[in-house]
């Protein structure tokens, strides 16, 4: 095997030239050269407006870059049309949100299987059901799948949000800043289960975050503040 | 919360138009059903709606006599009605036999009132007082400050009518004599004479003797007194409230109509064209009610889509949450219509039982 393409499987993530901005905000983003390798974890590092979310974002293929290309396991996000980019969005990524997000009038497992329930590209059958429960069994919460998010602790809830960003064993999660208003302890303590549960799902671990006490745990880190002009990291 | 307001606006027109629908519908029912009615000359609308629906009486009234004169004409059953008294708040009606034919009603138990102080109560009347055949309902005081006024009677309960879903099941039927007798032409007390005890008597003399207030009058018909009941009128100007006359076919119905239609004292009516005019008048209130339901119905469409943007705004962080997971905006759209027709439909039903309610009131008041 040449290195060059033993390099590209090693990779799940490649951005070359890419150019993204807002019609009328003045706010660019360019990135000329982005890799990010399979398994690895991830923290993009920025201050408020830095453009940490629209690159998660491009990432997804919610936002399509104005030049560049996004290569996720080798195929270009930017040349797939809307639905494919949204298929693609539901197959390869895991969404973590910063206040968790959960459906707070749907129950536990109504949550933890939510994207089977959305997408009919993802069959929701009995064995679905069956390793739901066996998630929420690692993340102690098998006794609670018939409750509502309200009547969960803090972490339970944490839990079951980044569980149902595995649920459905993406490629790439991306976590949107969930340690945002947490202090040093409880923020670790949720990193360190938000790691752990994508380690297991041997998935890509993307975090979006401005603290840079938690940067230790991340073997990359791509500071939006340092992107001036076109760097590579 | 949302269910309830739009369950309120949407009940209102509802309830008015079913309101409208079933009195329409009783009214013209009962009016249908009975081809003539005849009275005395005065507002044909208060003779047609106490004839049909035992409302009060009319102000004036016609006579036995009058009664024979349009029976003899030989078209049809005549059937007359005597009006204006009450027991615990209920019509009491006298009639005839004929009545009953007329109207198809029979007895659920026991008989008709054939005898003097006998009743026989409607289905709703016995089931609402919880009254049966052999129990006995006094009438109500006519005046309670008149103290000349007759007594309050004791009627002997006889028996009990199927249920006819018509006003006959909240009135008790008794004879024409039951009703003069409530009238006070009618009365019935000891026997006086020679032997009567002198603290009874207010004057004697070779012909007549005549019984002070001290005289007891019966105020219950029993098998030992029925006999010393008596009338102080000649029979044939016995009164009568009105006259329901069910002619043998349109050409007797138009003869006997035709036959009044310039007498001095009687009036005859068609119920059913005195309805319709009465419903003219509802139908232009309703027509006007209509244009405010649509009104009222812009209105609730508009708060309706202000409920919408507002959940729309207030679940921004929700939407963007499930487009995440992968949501498309076909069936973001679905969930929200799906949220929506599930609202308006539990508002539609909640408003469809409350207008129920309202109606069984409002029906219960006006008709």
């Amino acid at each position: 095997m040449f290195p060059r393409q033993m390099e590209n499987e090693r990779q799940i993530l490649q951005i070359e030239d890419l150019k993204f901005w807002y019609p009328g905000k003045g706010f660019q983003l360019e990135i000329s050269n982005l890799k990010i390798n399979r398994g690895s974890k991830v923290a993009i590092l920025g201050k408020s407006g830095s453009g940490k979310t629209t690159l998660a974002h491009l990432i997804s293929g919610i936002l399509k870059p104005k030049s560049g290309s996004i290569r996720f396991m080798g195929q270009d996000i930017t040349d797939l049309n809307d639905a494919e980019r949204r298929a693609y969005r539901i197959k390869r990524i895991g969404f973590i949100f910063q206040e968790f997000e959960l459906i707070e009038y749907l129950n536990v497992l109504d949550n933890l299987i939510l994207p089977y329930k959305l997408n009919q590209s993802l069959s929701l059958n009995e064995e679905t059901i069956n390793r739901a429960k066996t998630i929420a069994g690692r993340i102690e919460i098998e006794n609670k799948l018939d409750k509502y998010p309200n009547q969960l602790s803090g972490g339970e809830r944490q839990r079951l949000a980044t569980a149902r960003a595995l649920i459905t064993s993406p490629a790439l999660v991306i976590a949107d800043e969930p340690t945002g208003n947490l202090d040093t302890q409880t923020a670790n303590k949720v990193l360190n289960e938000i790691i752990n549960q994508s380690s297991e799902s041997r998935s890509t671990l993307l975090m979006i975050t401005h603290d840079p006490r938690l940067l230790e745990s991340f073997d990359q880190v791509i500071d939006l503040n340092k992107l001036t002009n076109p760097i590579t990291l | 919360m949302q269910v309830a307001a739009l369950a309120i606006t949407m009940s209102l027109p509802i309830t008015a138009n079913m309101i409208v629908s079933e009195i329409s519908d009783k009214l013209q029912s009962r009016a249908k059903k009975t081809p003539l009615i005849f009275g005395a000359k005065g507002d044909r609308f208060d003779l047609a709606i106490n004839s049909l629906f035992f409302r009060g009486a009319p102000s004036s009234q016609i006579s036995m006599l009058e009664y024979k004169r349009v029976k003899n004409e030989n078209r049809g059953s005549i059937v007359p009605i005597i009006l204006g008294f009450t027991a615990k708040e209920y019509p009491v009606v006298g009639t005839t036999t004929e009545y009953f034919l007329e109207r198809n009603l029979a007895s659920k138990s026991g008989t008709l009132p054939l005898v003097l102080g006998d009743v026989t109560l409607g289905y709703l009347c016995a089931k609402k007082l919880n009254l049966k055949e052999g129990d006995h309902i006094l009438t109500d005081q006519v005046n309670l400050y008149n103290l000349s006024a007759n007594n309050p009677v004791k009627l002997n309960i006889t028996g009990i009518l199927k249920e006819s879903k018509s006003a006959d099941d909240e009135t008790l039927f008794v004879n024409l004599q039951t009703s003069w007798l409530l009238s006070g032409i009618g009365h019935g007390h000891v026997k006086i004479d020679d032997k009567t005890s002198s603290e009874s008597i207010l004057s004697k003399n070779k012909s007549s003797i005549t019984a002070n207030a001290s005289l007891e009058n019966y105020i219950e018909v029993t098998d030992k007194n029925i006999n010393s009941f008596h009338f102080h009128k000649e029979q044939e100007s016995l009164p009568i409230s009105s006259l329901l006359a069910f002619p043998r076919n349109i050409k007797d119905e138009t003869i006997l109509k035709g036959n009044y239609i310039n007498n001095k004292t009687i009036q005859s009516i068609r119920p059913r064209e005195i309805v319709n005019e009465l419903l003219e008048f509802v139908f232009k209130i309703k027509r006007f009610l209509n244009t405010s339901f649509i009104l009222t119905g812009i209105a609730a469409l508009l708060f309706l889509l202000a409920l919408i943007l507002l959940s729309i705004q207030t679940r921004k962080r929700e939407i963007k949450t499930l487009f995440l997971i992968g949501c498309d905006r076909k069936t973001l759209a679905l969930l929200f219509i799906g949220e929506l027709v599930i609202l308006s439909s539990m508002a539609l039903l909640v408003s469809i039982i409350t207008a129920y309610a309202l109606k069984g009131l409002a029906i219960g008041l006006i008709v």
